[in-house]
């Protein structure tokens, strides 16, 4: 398993990122001759989080400001995906979600995920500047203007 | 031009504005976009892209007030186009096409223009031949101007320079001839004088204005004096010749300069940007004269204190062919128009002469250079005798002619057969207010209403020489009595 790779499974959405972002300069601020100050960065980050890159931190055999340097530019590096939904996911669907875009897109990307009722279903997806508009919405509109009743 | 949701359907590229500033947008995404493309945001506000870079397109935005960052950009895949035809006369127009003012514009099918294009290329040239009558006797006998000659009108603010090109688009449109009048960052009170103007001329079925106010966003002022030329190249192709006027180029380059300023473009002399040259040279060498049809180009540049050695104005001198100057100093001795014609430049006219009329330009060209020595003496007290007397004289007659109303137009044969009255020495008594009155009477006689019409014309085409022409003016009778008529 890749090095990072295990967090940037857990990192999700841009809101995601950003607060793993914001996690990693607080444990790069509270690093004291190389070595990170638990008791001070434990209350306020997340403790899974905390966790998991102790764990990879270990594995990875690297320095602690290496290793956080290398995931704030990973993440920060991350493309971003606008998914449209006309209905609010659960995270169950969520993860789902994530998962099928990240197997089709073939690397980690974060999913932005927003609600637009107006859509009705299906989906709308902006991704690096190109639009899909998959909606059932459009299609109705569509259908209904070519057919006459 | 579509909604943002049909090109968003159509080419299915989005962007988001990621950061903006009061005239450009940088927008992230629309991976295949290309410069001078038309995009649209999701409020319906069109922009245009102006560069591309790796990570964003930088986007002019034309219209609209309201900038939001995260807003939704789509592409057209459109360049900036106008639908213009013969229905555009008498309107005035934004440079979208838009009528800001009177009815609106009757019926469809006209012909797509693209604003920004490039010009045409050399074999589709051709020579300037043909004289383009001003109606301003100091232009036509001095500086001569062709059909297909771009001249630059240079001068300080407020002498007269919008008036003379008033005059050219009056004497232009009398004769049938199309013009476009494009009116860069004006102000609304001067737009409606321009539409009183041509109202009371009655000459609005021959003009086409295109505008751009001071209120509007710096990038639709941009367009202004492309949307113009586009307009003008629309009647060029069905055959015509057609004046068109850009007032001012001056502003256009302010108002540039602003938005690559914006653009965080690296500034160059005067702050300008280093393609101010390109922006302006692409548009002039869109006039010329053609197999079909010519653009008569008058730019006008503004100068401080009489400097034509600015910038912009030096930019625009090298890239017409020729200048006509308005000096203050003339403007406050009572000249009007006050055209230097010592400083004043006509690259192509003199070839659109005949001999008779480049014989006579050369007379008074060497004329009006010795008279300004001789006024200098004469202001440093020296003697006067006989011959200075002569030559104050006659320059006081010609001032008659030169000296012009406002609004008025003289036709070239009338003038030249003053200035040949004036050197035959016809009306020896003549001073002061009577010589207008002969100009008059001259204009009248060249009207079209006269029978002495034709016995000058004939006197005109029978010399083949200045000197020729005073000598057979010393003869006609006609033209004594209209010195007794004062």
């Amino acid at each position: 398993m890749n090095i990072y790779s295990e967090i940037i499974d857990n990192t999700r959405t841009p809101l995601e990122a950003r607060l793993l972002v914001d996690e990693v300069e607080i444990m790069q601020d509270n690093l004291k001759s190389g070595e990170l100050a638990e008791a001070k960065v434990a209350e306020k980050i997340r403790g899974e989080i905390l966790g998991l890159i102790k764990n990879d931190k270990l594995q990875s055999g690297l320095s602690w400001e290496n290793y956080l340097k290398g995931l704030k530019k990973l993440v920060l590096s991350l493309s971003e995906m606008e998914l449209i939904l006309a209905f609010e996911p659960s995270q169950a669907a969520m993860d789902r979600i994530v998962e099928t875009v990240r197997s089709a897109v073939g690397r980690p990307i974060l999913v932005n995920f927003q609600l637009d009722r107006s859509i009705v279903g299906g989906a709308v997806i902006n991704f690096q500047g190109f639009h899909r508009d998959l909606s059932l919405g459009r299609d109705l509109e569509k259908w209904f203007g070519e057919q006459k009743f | 031009m579509e909604n943002y949701k049909y090109y968003l359907d159509k080419l299915a590229e989005v962007g988001t504005v990621e950061k903006v500033t009061s005239e450009v947008a940088y927008v992230k995404g629309i991976p295949n976009v290309r410069p001078y493309e038309l995009v649209v945001t999701e409020d319906e506000q069109i922009g245009q892209v102006i560069s591309i870079s790796e990570d964003f397109a930088e986007v002019m935005m034309i219209t609209g007030n309201k900038r939001q960052a995260g807003m939704k950009v789509a592409r057209t895949s459109q360049n900036l186009e106008i639908e213009a035809g013969d229905n555009l006369v008498s309107h005035i127009i934004d440079p979208l096409g838009n009528v800001i003012a009177g009815e609106p514009i009757p019926g469809e099918g006209g012909k797509k223009m693209r604003i920004n294009k490039l010009p045409p290329d050399l074999a589709s040239r051709q020579n300037v031949e043909e004289l383009f009558e001003v109606g301003v006797p100091w232009v036509d006998l001095v500086v001569p101007l062709g059909k297909g000659q771009r001249e630059l009108v240079v001068g300080d603010r407020k002498l007269g320079k919008t008036s003379f090109l008033l005059q050219a688009v009056k004497s232009h449109a009398l004769k049938g001839g199309k013009c476009v009048i494009a009116g860069i960052g004006r102000r609304q009170k001067e737009v409606m004088e321009l539409n009183q103007f041509l109202g009371k001329e009655g000459i609005w079925k021959q003009v086409v204005v295109v505008v751009s106010f001071t209120l509007n966003r710096a990038g639709m002022v941009f367009l202004t004096p492309y949307t113009a030329m586009a307009v003008a190249e629309y009647f060029r192709d069905k055959g015509e010749d057609v004046l068109l006027v850009l007032d001012d180029l001056s502003s256009h380059a302010k108002y540039y300069r602003e938005i690559s300023l914006l653009a965080r473009r690296f500034p160059g002399r005067s702050a300008y940007p280093g393609d101010i040259y390109f922006q302006h040279a692409r548009l002039l060498e869109r006039a010329g004269k053609f197999a079909k049809g010519s653009i008569t180009c008058l730019p006008v540049s503004e100068t401080v204190l009489n400097d034509i050695s600015g910038y912009i104005q030096t930019n625009l001198m090298s890239m017409t062919d020729g200048h006509i100057l308005f000096d203050t100093e003339l403007y406050n001795q009572g000249r009007r128009p006050p055209i230097n014609s010592a400083l004043s430049v006509t690259r192509v006219g003199h070839q659109t002469q005949t001999p008779l009329y480049r014989s006579a330009s050369r007379e008074l060209s060497s004329f009006l250079s010795k008279h300004s020595r001789i006024r200098q003496l004469v202001h440093f007290g020296g003697e006067i005798n006989m011959e200075v007397q002569k030559t104050l004289d006659r320059e006081e007659k010609l001032m008659g002619l030169f000296n012009q109303p406002l609004g008025a137009t003289v036709p070239i044969n009338a003038g030249l057969i003053y200035v040949a009255g004036v050197w035959a020495n016809i009306w020896p008594d003549i001073k002061g207010n009577d010589t207008k009155v002969i100009v008059r009477h001259l204009m009248e006689i060249f009207s079209g209403k006269s029978e002495l019409e034709t016995g000058l014309i004939k006197l005109i085409s029978q010399s083949g020489s200045f000197n020729e022409l005073v000598q057979k003016v010393k003869n006609y009778s006609a033209l004594f009595e209209l010195g007794s008529k004062t």
